[in-house]
């Protein structure tokens, strides 16, 4: 749910970085935060245990400019990947406008990606939403580590829509920018 | 409290009523400020001492904290608990739930009981709840299609 603010012209959107445990939702965040001055970005709040796996959430608001007068400001979410805290995913997906799912590349890891998404589409039907009706990007994370599936792999498993999907090495910040990017504007295109 | 089209849109008038009434909470409580958040976390609005603040983020966690506790009030048989409080040493923040989903968050330093803040949220709920539903009831679905002078050209962003 957008907030459209005509007094002070501005527009806020919820932007949620989901995926399963360990994917690189929290590094994706901090990456942008590291990268970003403070006048653009506000402070980053992590919700972590203390072996800094994330508890609740991470929190990062964005300024990200202003087009035809509207400032637009975004809050970037992610949520605990470890299975255990459904409850807490579910909670952070109200009210969401753009999901970034970031998948870890790892052979591995493509049944928890599998499990993952099916997961979020669950949660979303709990508040009436479906991956058609809410703007939705595809990260492969972790392109870097020695033993990944292929990009083609991953797309057949994970990007039946065909949406916007983008490789990364998010801990070097290369795809991440381009993601935040692509999901902003999908976001954007929404409203109009 | 009805929703329509998804969007919240604030007008100019809506806000300014919205803000008397907040306003007017704050000066009768002696709150130091008092936040509306909306149910996803986003600050709806604030008014009173937020200069000194971080009001985007203390609108995200205390929306959260409300959610979550509202995970605990299903644990113990309630839909969920529609007010909060939470005590500090020298301030205190006490939440309550407006309409169906959005919350009001005010705090308030210690000398001023928790029990006049709660009688002066009470007061002041239906003014609130009025001017925002409103707002929730004019919201277009297609907020910029409505205002096509507004249309942001998403190209100029990055």
């Amino acid at each position: 749910m957008a907030l459209i603010n005509y007094a002070s012209r501005e527009i806020n959107c919820k932007l949620v970085y989901y995926g399963t445990g360990l994917g690189g939702k929290t590094t994706n965040l901090e990456y942008i935060f590291k990268q970003l001055a403070p006048g653009i970005r506000g402070e980053m709040i992590s919700l972590a245990t203390e072996t800094e796996r994330t508890l609740f959430f991470d929190f990062l608001p964005l300024d990200l400019g202003s087009v035809q007068g509207f400032k637009t400001k975004f809050s970037l979410y992610t949520v605990p990947g470890q299975v255990e805290y459904n409850a807490s995913r579910k909670l952070i997906l109200n009210g969401v406008d753009g999901i970034v799912f970031v998948a870890d590349s790892q052979v591995e890891k493509m049944g928890e990606n599998i499990e993952s998404l099916r997961n979020m589409e669950e949660n979303l039907a709990e508040y009436g939403l479906t991956l058609d009706s809410v703007p939705f990007v595809l990260q492969y994370n972790k392109r870097d580590m020695p033993n990944v599936s292929s990009f083609e792999e991953l797309e057949a498993a994970l990007n039946q829509r065909g949406v916007p999907s983008f490789e990364a090495v998010a801990v070097e910040g290369s795809g991440v920018f381009a993601t935040l990017k692509a999901i902003s504007k999908s976001v954007l295109n929404r409203l109009s | 409290m009805q929703r329509h089209g998804g969007h919240l849109v604030l007008t100019e008038e809506g806000l300014r009523t919205l803000n008397a009434s907040l306003g007017d909470l704050v000066a009768e409580s002696g709150a130091r400020a008092v936040l509306l958040v909306g149910g996803a976390g986003q600050l709806i609005s604030a008014q009173g001492e937020t200069q000194h603040l971080d009001t985007m983020s203390l609108a995200a966690l205390a929306s959260g904290s409300f959610g979550s506790n509202k995970a605990i009030a299903g644990l113990v048989g309630e839909s969920g608990f529609r007010r909060m409080f939470q005590q500090g040493r020298q301030s205190s923040l006490y939440m309550a739930l407006v309409g169906g989903a959005d919350m009001l968050a005010v705090v308030f330093p210690n000398d001023i009981t928790m029990g006049k803040i709660k009688f002066q949220v009470e007061q002041a709920m239906p003014a609130i709840e009025e001017a925002l539903g409103a707002m929730y009831k004019a919201s277009p679905t297609n907020p910029f299609r409505s205002a096509p002078q507004a249309a942001p050209k998403i190209q100029d962003l990055f």
